[in-house]
Formats: structure tokens, sequence, C-alpha cells
């Protein structure tokens, strides 16, 4: 028998995430409360909730071949662009130990979002409303971390983005191919970008 | 269920309340700004001539008034690079910065470029693939050649305010392009051999913000900038061998000065909205009159490199900053420091040898302490630090940077932001939290039901 159901926990645990984002560069004590809760309400989901449910609702099931060759070549493809826009080498060199902690973060931000988030969702909502959600969820958390540093176009450069991104991704998970494809593109994209650099302020 | 949504409610309850708190009031002229910067680098601040290096991860603040001249120095393989960085108030508090090739990226946002002889090839590039709005964004180019003349002539046809800088005015780009600029800052050239008082009669200085005097200026510049008027200039620095009281009178008058090696006595009769002062000269021989000043009231920030050649310090009672010099700082001095100037929000003791941090329970209203030494055979003890309710930031100089004295610090006064070379888990990886804690309920839940 599924558990009771919470029916805020999702929707609260995103809010409390942004607002984790948010707060990281101006209150840091309140922002890992906020990190705290929003954890400890995705932590008491997933004890509640039996494990095959809840490897369904996260995602993890095997994508078809195409899928995950489209996430890893979209990825690839999105980096390289992005490098060019930024006026770097098309490749990453010489690599540096804070390529591991990119694709780690890449790979969490797509189960956490793309993932449990996307999965409640669309266990309540249609599936136009959840992917929208998810995506609006991923890109207000990234845009709040860099609220206190960025400028205001910038910001909605990056919003934008990751909304429209978040879309393609959900869009992919909501056709029932699971996590890892998003998995893989944002592994590959953070690989490609960052694999050069030494660690970013916002990181740690 | 009811407690849960009970806890889950004063949670959202309390960020929310904490985010509307950190939404203050507009931005003022006088702030503490935060630099954070992703790569290893060191920012030189031009009007203190103090250097803040950076770990890795290093973020610090400064305590800044308007406009302010930077180096930015990034130290690579084939030697050092320097960028030059113009703050603008427009920045705001937190200043992310970054260096790719020849530019300079503050908030993202191309701002300086080094247009070096050996390294231009991004500079070419970037002013190439530039639309209007990003050259609108440089404030600034130093230049090591005058191969660049027609990209500085691109950017100066969009962006008036552009500012450069030279080593050698001969390269300087300011003297040919100033009949069609109006930089925010103006860079004195070094050398009598320049024309550079052709370019001052021709420059329109009306938006000028910022001197920077090199070494001596030749007569005929001198007697060009008399006739010059400038009615927004904010900031003047004058470096090495110039009597400052034959200037003209709208340097004496700018609000903010800084006075570096053998610059002379400053004549401070004119002074009359001094309200920035950085005294940075150690000449025995010279010394410092600040009761000489026609409005003490007005002077907010004071850097001071010896207090034995000042006098008068006493009376600039309205100080909001703060940097006492070198030499010893015994209890009692400090306790007078802190009584005589009781609106301090920064104090930089960065150079001072002090007893204790005691004294500092007197000054409530302290927003920012940078510490340097503890006088010799004395332990620290940073526990006076937590009385101080309104303390954000705390600097840490090298003398102080064991990681016992770091814990020591964060222990005492957990809410400010410590600026140090360690390495804070801090920002958004965070998150990583999350994969280790789902894999530990699962194999909880999964051990418990076998």
């Amino acid at each position: 028998m599924p558990p009771r159901s919470f029916p805020s926990s999702a929707p609260s645990a995103a809010a409390l995430l942004v607002l984790f984002g948010y707060l990281l560069h101006v209150n840091k004590a309140t922002a890992l409360v906020c990190l705290a809760a929003g954890l400890a309400l995705i932590s008491t989901w997933i004890w509640k909730t039996p494990l095959e449910r809840s490897t369904r609702v996260l995602g993890f099931k095997r994508p078809p071949a195409r899928v995950m060759t489209a996430g890893l070549a979209l990825g690839l493809a999105t980096a390289a662009y992005a490098r060019w826009a930024q006026g770097r080498p098309l490749f990453p060199c010489p690599l540096r130990a804070f390529l591991f902690i990119s694709i780690s973060i890449g790979a969490t931000e797509e189960l956490v979002f793309r993932g449990f988030f996307l999965g409640r969702f669309l266990d309540r909502w249609r599936p136009v409303a959840a992917v929208a959600a998810a995506a609006l969820a991923h890109a207000a958390y990234k845009t709040a971390i860099f609220v206190p540093s960025t400028a205001l176009a910038e910001l909605a450069l990056l919003g934008g983005l990751t909304f429209a991104f978040g879309l393609l991704l959900g869009w992919w998970r909501a056709r029932n191919h699971g996590v890892w494809p998003c998995v893989a593109f944002h592994v590959v994209f953070d690989f490609w970008v960052y694999a050069d650099r030494t660690t970013p302020w916002w990181v740690w | 269920m009811k407690l849960r949504g009970v806890f889950v409610s004063c949670l959202i309850g309390v960020a929310t309340a904490s985010l509307l708190c950190s939404c203050g009031p507009g931005p003022n002229d006088t702030r503490m700004v935060e630099f954070h910067c992703e790569e290893s680098l060191a920012l030189m601040n031009y009007a203190t001539w103090e250097v803040s290096s950076t770990g890795v991860n290093g973020d610090f603040a400064v305590y800044l008034t308007g406009p302010s001249l930077f180096y930015v120095l990034e130290d690579k393989d084939d030697g050092e690079f320097e960028y030059p960085y113009l703050y603008l108030p427009e920045d705001g508090d937190r200043v992310n910065l970054r260096v790719a090739g020849d530019l300079l990226y503050a908030n993202d946002v191309v701002v300086a470029i080094a247009a070096k002889k050996s390294k231009s090839r991004n500079f070419s590039e970037w002013i190439e693939s530039a639309d209007d709005a990003a050259l609108k964004g440089v404030r600034l180019i130093a230049f090591e050649t005058s191969a660049f003349s027609n990209e500085f002539e691109k950017i100066c046809r969009v962006n008036p305010h552009v500012s450069a800088m030279a080593d050698d005015p001969n390269e300087s780009h300011t003297a040919e392009q100033s009949p069609r600029m109006t930089p925010f800052l103006f860079a004195l050239g070094t050398s009598e051999e320049a024309p550079l008082h052709e370019a001052i009669q021709r420059l329109n200085a009306s938006e000028v913000r910022l001197i920077f005097a090199g070494d001596a200026i030749d007569p005929l510049a001198r007697e060009a900038l008399k006739d010059k008027s400038m009615p927004n200039l904010h900031r003047v620095i004058l470096c090495e061998g110039q009597e400052t009281n034959e200037f003209p009178a709208s340097f004496i008058q700018a609000s903010a000065i800084t006075v570096r090696d053998g610059a002379g006595t400053l004549n401070f009769d004119q002074a009359t909205h001094l309200t920035e002062l950085h005294y940075l000269t150690d000449d025995e021989n010279k010394t410092l009159e600040l009761e000489r000043l026609p409005n003490p009231g007005a002077t907010r920030v004071l850097t001071i490199l010896d207090r034995e050649n000042v006098t008068g310090l006493e009376r600039l009672t309205n100080l909001e900053y703060l940097n006492p010099g070198a030499g010893s700082l015994s209890n009692d001095e400090l306790t007078k420091l802190l009584a005589d100037h009781p609106k301090l929000v920064c104090l930089n003791l960065t150079r001072a040898e002090i007893e204790s941090l005691e004294p500092l329970r007197n000054a409530p209203r302290l927003e920012a302490v940078t510490l340097g030494a503890f006088a010799e055979g004395i332990a620290p003890d940073f526990t006076p630090l937590g009385a101080l309710k309104n303390l954000r930031h705390i600097g840490v100089s090298e003398e102080l940077e064991s990681p016992e004295n770091l814990e020591a610090i964060k222990k005492a006064c957990p809410r400010a932001m410590l600026y140090a070379h360690d390495k804070f888990c801090m920002g958004s990886g965070w998150l990583l939290l999350f994969p280790p804690l789902m894999l530990a309920i699962w194999f909880v839940k999964t051990r418990r039901e076998a």
C-alpha cells in the first residue's frame, strides 16, 4: 500500500532549495537551515516510500540507447557553444581537479530536479504542468545562486536557458525515458565547460 | 502530520524573513564591497596601496566610497599580468572577477582590457565581434603598445567614457583620442617628453571622476590643468615627487585624495570637501596636520601609515573607516581611538600590533574589522568579537591565518563573513549531500526490511 501522500512536500522542498540558493551569500546559517529542511522533506518521502516506487519516481530506469546518445551529443554541443561564446578554446586543457566536483554537481542537480521533483510532480499533475514546474524550480534555484553578484540581463539569460533546457530534459523524462539521459546531458556539459577551471566562488 | 506542517511553515517563515531583512536600503556611496575571484588573483587597491591576495577560492571585502581604481594581478606561468579595474558604485556590493586572456570580466561583463604586446589576440577578436552594448561596458584599457589604435578608436566611437592607461606616455592613446573622449579616469603621463598639455587642453574633462597622477608632471601640463573644470572629479591619486599645493584647485577639492610616497605636503586650506584621505607616506620630516582641515567633520575615511607623524586625528569625529597604520597599539590607545571616533563601522588593524581585542567591546557599531598581528608573546583571544552584534566582515592577515585562529574566530563570531585563505564549503556544492543521503536511506531501509 502506498504511503500517505504529502501533497506539499515537493513544492515546499523546491521552494526551500531556491531560498537556500539565494541566501548562500546573504545569510549562510539560514541558507543551510533551508537546505537541511529541503533535504529532510525529500528524505522523509524516500524513507516512507517503498524502494520500488521511490526508484520509479526518481526515474531510475534503463533508457533507450538513442535517447542516451542524444543526451550526450546535446550536452557536448551545448558545452562547445558555451565555450565559444565565452571566447575560450574548444577543448578544455589542462584538466583540473574541479572537473570531478562539477560533474557531481551536474548529476546531483538532475537527480534532484528531473529525478525527485519532476517524478513527484508527474505523479499528481499533467505532464506539461509537471515538466514546466520542475524546469521553473531548477531555473529559480540556479538564478537565485547568482543573484548577489550578477547583472540582471545575465540573470535573465541564465534563468531563461536553464528553464528552456529544463523543458527539453523534462520532456525526455516525461516520455518515460528515465532520468539518466538528463544526467548524461548535464555531466557532459559540466565536464566540457568546467574541466579546465578552478573552483568557482559559487560552488565552495 | 500537523507538527510537520508547523515545522515547515516556521522554516519558510524564518527564511522569508531573512530574505526580506537582507533587502536593505538602496546602494549608497560608502560600502563594504565583497570581491569573489574564480581564479587565483590578487587585487591591489590604488587608493590604499594594499594588496588583497586570494587563495584558490579567495573572497575578500574592501571598504569603498565611489569610483575606485584597482589592479587585478594574475600570476601566470609566463609572468604576472595586470588588469586595471575601475570600480563604479553601480557594480554593487558583490563583484565577481575573472580574467580570460586580455579581458577582465566583472560580474560577467568585460570591463577592462590589457592590450599586451605578446598577448593581444583575445582583445582584437573580442573587439571585432563585440556589439555596441558590450563596448559600452568597457571602462578601461591598459596599453603596452600602440598597435591597437584602430580597435581603440572603435570603442571610443560608441563609448566616449572609456579610459586608457599606458606605462609609456608615448603610447598613450588618450592623447590621440582626447578630442572625442570624456573618460571616467584620466591618467596623467609620466614623462616630460610627452605632449601631455596638448592632450589636456583638448580633453573634454567634464566626466572625469578619477585622476591618477603618476610621476612628475611637467609645468605645461600643470598649466593646462588649471583651466580645466572637472565638476564630477571624485578621487585623486597623487604619487611620487609632486608638491600638491601646486595642483589646481579641482584636485584639492576632490572628495577623495590619496597621497603616496614623497608627494609633498598637502595644502589642506582648500580641501573643503574632503571625505576620504589616504596618506601613505611615512617621511619622518613631514607631519600630517589634520587640524588644518577646514571641515574635519566631513571626513569619513582615513588611512595613515604612521601615527607618529599625524596630529589632530581626534578632530575627525565622524570617521566611519580608519586604518591607524603601523606600530603597537596598547589597550589604552585603542580604547581612546575608539572613543574619539564613535561612528566607526570599519576598523583596519592590518598594520597595527594590538594587545587585545577587549577595547572593541566599546564599539558596537563596527561592521567590519581587519585583524593584523597581536603584540609579541600575547595569545590571541577572539571572544570580544562575539559581542559586536553588527559585525559582518572579518578580514585576517597572514600573521593570524593558522587553522586554530580561524576556527576560534568563526566560533566567536559565526555570523560574520571571514576573509582568509582557507577554503569554505559554503556554496551550491552543499547539494552534493543529496546522493549519499539517498543511498544511506535506501541502505538502512533495505537492511531493516531484510
